[in-house]
């Protein structure tokens, strides 16, 4: 996991990586996940994405952004996915934009893409019935606060209701 | 049945004498031939769900399809580039799981 560091760490995509996220965007292009955008920018190992709130979810009407930056390796190695700015407020994502999803860190698989990402990112806003920061917010977020990846937590992984 | 018979032969006869000779003049001699024949894969799908390369391509790290860059199958019937799904299992030892479905990964007996 070195090689996905939070910020400026990253080695660049090897060719088979940078190969397989040519097809993804192409692939996004013709058929976008609903209620996403991809920000298009010169760089295809760092995607902004905007993330449109599903109607009737608590996130109706709402615009966040992610950030999706991807490893040499990818896909053997999970992107490092995290909200920009103002993070939605849910139980499973802290006030630093990082995102409690298994899919992203144990649970990854390279058969899974950014549109797969995506997909499950909005599946988790728009089954939350509460809007509130976790527990124990305060507490994991400062311990981050040297720019630590979300990758390099040890995550506990204990509801998938939410 | 007899006029048939004759008219056949009559007609047979009248080919037998108009193309030997034609036949001569335009004789080709084959110096080689090239068979052409197709192949494909007989996966499920169209695309390894790794690198997203269709099956009857090869993987990223090859050039040439076929014997070079095989195809895998799993216990549970998912197929893969050879290299695609040997690369995903030696990072995920000791207990590597299919891409696609999770369950562990077996390699399948042929």
């Amino acid at each position: 996991m070195s090689s996905s560091g939070y910020g400026q760490k990253e080695k660049v995509l090897s060719r088979i990586a940078a190969n397989r996220l040519q097809k993804e965007l192409t692939e996004w292009q013709v058929n976008p996940p609903c209620g996403f955008r991809h920000r298009v920018t010169d760089s295809l190992q760092r995607w902004i994405i905007e993330v449109h709130g599903a109607p009737n979810t608590l996130y109706e009407g709402e615009e966040f952004h992610l950030q999706v930056d991807f490893p040499e390796h990818y896909p053997m190695e999970a992107p490092q996915v995290v909200f920009m700015q103002i993070p939605p407020l849910h139980p499973h994502i802290y006030s630093n934009g990082h995102i409690c999803l298994d899919i992203l860190y144990d649970s990854w698989s390279p058969a899974m893409t950014v549109s797969s990402i995506c997909i499950s990112i909005l599946s988790m806003l728009s089954s939350s019935t509460v809007k509130a920061r976790p527990p124990d917010d305060d507490q994991y977020v400062r311990n981050c606060r040297n720019g630590r990846s979300p990758k390099e937590t040890r995550w506990w992984f204990h509801d998938d209701k939410v | 049945m007899h006029w048939i018979k004759k008219n056949t032969k009559k007609a047979h006869n009248t080919t037998e004498q108009n193309y030997p000779q034609q036949r001569r003049s335009d004789r080709h001699e084959k110096l080689k031939w090239h068979a052409v024949a197709s192949w494909t894969w007989d996966a499920h799908d169209d695309a390894c769900g790794i690198c997203r390369m269709a099956f009857d391509g090869c993987c990223p790290d090859c050039k040439m399809p076929g014997d070079d860059c095989p195809l895998m199958w799993g216990a549970c019937n998912h197929a893969f580039h050879l290299h695609c799904i040997l690369k995903w299992v030696n990072s995920q030892s000791p207990r590597p799981q299919c891409p696609m479905c999770r369950r562990d990964w077996k390699f399948r007996a042929e």
